[in-house]
Order: C-alpha cells, then sequence, then structure tokens
C-alpha cells in the first residue's frame, strides 16, 4: 500500500490534515445548505383557515426526520460544522491577526473545545430520548 | 492587520473575494453554531410547523429571528459557493470548464436564494 505511505507522509502535520478536512467538511456543509433549504420550502405553504397549526402538513414532512438514525446524522452533522467553523477561526487568526507562531497550538485547542460543544450538543439532541420530554 | 491600502490597490485580483471569505466565515461560525443550539434547545423547536410559525411571528422575537436567517442564508450561499469556486479553481480545469461550473454555482446560488428568502418572508 504505498500510497497510503506517500499520503500519511504528505499530510505529516496537523495544518496539512486541517486543510484537507476544511475543504471535505466545507464542500459537505454547501451541500447540506441547498439541501436544508429545499427541504423549508414546505413552510410556505399557507395555513388554512379552521386548521389548527399542530396539523399543518410540514409537521408530517419532517417527523421521520427527528428520530432514529436521522437524528443521529443530525449529530454528526455538528461534528462538521464544528470542525469548520473552528478551523476556519484558526484561519482568521492565522491570516488576519498573526497567528502562524501558534497555529498548532490553536488546532489542539479548537480540537478539544470541538470535543466539548460536540457533546454538549449530543446531550441537548438526546436528552428526551434517554430522560423523557 | 489586514492593509487597507494593499486591498484598495487590487481590484479584480480575488483580494476582496479572499478577506469577504474570512469575514462571512467568522460571522458564520458564530451564528451557525448558535443556530444549532437554538434549533435544539427543545424536541419541537424548529422540527414542527407551529414551533416555527410561533417564532417567526413573535412579535418581540420574530424580526430578530428572521434577521438572522435572513444573514445566514445570505452570509452562507456566497461562503459555500465562493468556497466550492475555490475549489473548482485548484483543480486547474481548462477554461470552458471553469466557467460552466461558475455558472452553474452561480444559478444555484441564485435559485436557492430566492427560495430561501421567500420562505422566511411568507411569515
Amino acid at each position: 500500500m504505498s500510497w497510503v505511505r506517500t499520503y500519511a507522509t504528505y499530510h505529516r502535520f496537523s495544518g496539512s490534515w486541517a486543510f484537507l478536512g476544511h475543504r471535505l467538511s466545507g464542500l459537505a456543509l454547501t451541500g447540506y445548505l441547498l439541501m436544508h433549504i429545499w427541504t423549508l420550502k414546505g413552510l410556505q405553504e399557507s395555513i388554512q383557515p379552521g386548521v389548527p397549526l399542530e396539523e399543518h402538513p410540514w409537521t408530517e414532512f419532517v417527523r421521520p426526520y427527528t428520530s432514529g438514525l436521522w437524528l443521529f446524522l443530525e449529530w454528526v452533522l455538528f461534528s462538521a460544522v464544528l470542525f469548520h467553523a473552528l478551523n476556519g477561526i484558526r484561519i482568521g487568526i492565522v491570516d488576519l491577526v498573526g497567528g502562524s507562531k501558534y497555529q498548532k497550538h490553536l488546532f489542539w485547542a479548537f480540537i478539544a473545545l470541538g470535543w466539548l460543544l460536540f457533546l454538549g450538543m449530543g446531550w441537548l439532541i438526546y436528552r428526551h430520548v434517554l430522560f423523557g420530554a | 492587520m489586514v492593509r487597507t491600502r494593499a486591498f484598495t490597490r487590487s481590484s479584480g485580483s480575488g483580494a476582496w473575494a479572499w478577506l469577504f471569505q474570512r469575514i462571512s466565515g467568522l460571522v458564520l461560525a458564530v451564528l451557525v453554531t448558535l443556530h444549532y443550539f437554538l434549533m435544539h434547545s427543545n424536541p419541537d423547536r424548529g422540527h414542527t410547523f407551529k414551533s416555527v410559525y410561533q417564532a417567526l411571528t413573535d412579535p418581540v422575537w420574530g424580526p430578530w429571528f428572521k434577521t438572522l436567517d435572513l444573514t445566514m442564508l445570505a452570509l452562507g450561499l456566497w461562503h459555500g459557493l465562493n468556497g466550492t469556486w475555490n475549489v473548482v479553481r485548484d483543480f486547474d480545469l481548462r477554461a470552458g470548464w471553469n466557467y460552466a461550473l461558475l455558472g452553474l454555482l452561480v444559478m444555484a446560488g441564485l435559485a436557492v436564494g430566492v427560495l430561501g428568502f421567500t420562505t422566511i418572508l411568507a411569515f
């Protein structure tokens, strides 16, 4: 598996992996954003007179995405958001306020902060499932 | 700090797009993280029509949520599609491919942007 070695050698430093992760998460989030807006277009359906808010068809439309695998993927999506957001802040610090001297420390500090926020989001998303509403 | 003079003298170089990619990114990093926490503050939030309707038509908070959503929509689409365009250019494709893909990105941005704006302003 020589390409594994080439790949691992080329991406020897954290910044190189950060670059790759930033691009991949960025493309994934752009795809998600387009899908996200498309999914929400059903909100434009006007409210029928006499029909309560609870019975609007959009609620039924999103229901499958609020449990099971989709709920888990919503949590996983947050890891892409966090990686891209925190690494983006690191890029901003390097590019705009001379952070290149401590960019590697920043990388690991943000990885730690990212894990904290990710686990916090896990608690928010799953507390109702685990402990009841 | 960013040197203003260097920027004002560099029209057409992509320097403004580079700088605005940073600025929009820093704003989005805060707003999108906040959006994610808000939308999961309880299981209904953003996941039933009633909760979306009540938030966006709230006499006090409604205009703020709409402003937040419209800002994220405009900055997010521009940031994401400009980032995709940066990735496209790094592949060093032939000019025809570049312009075809640029056209596709611009059209996707306009179409989805209009769809998003009309959805939020429908409330």
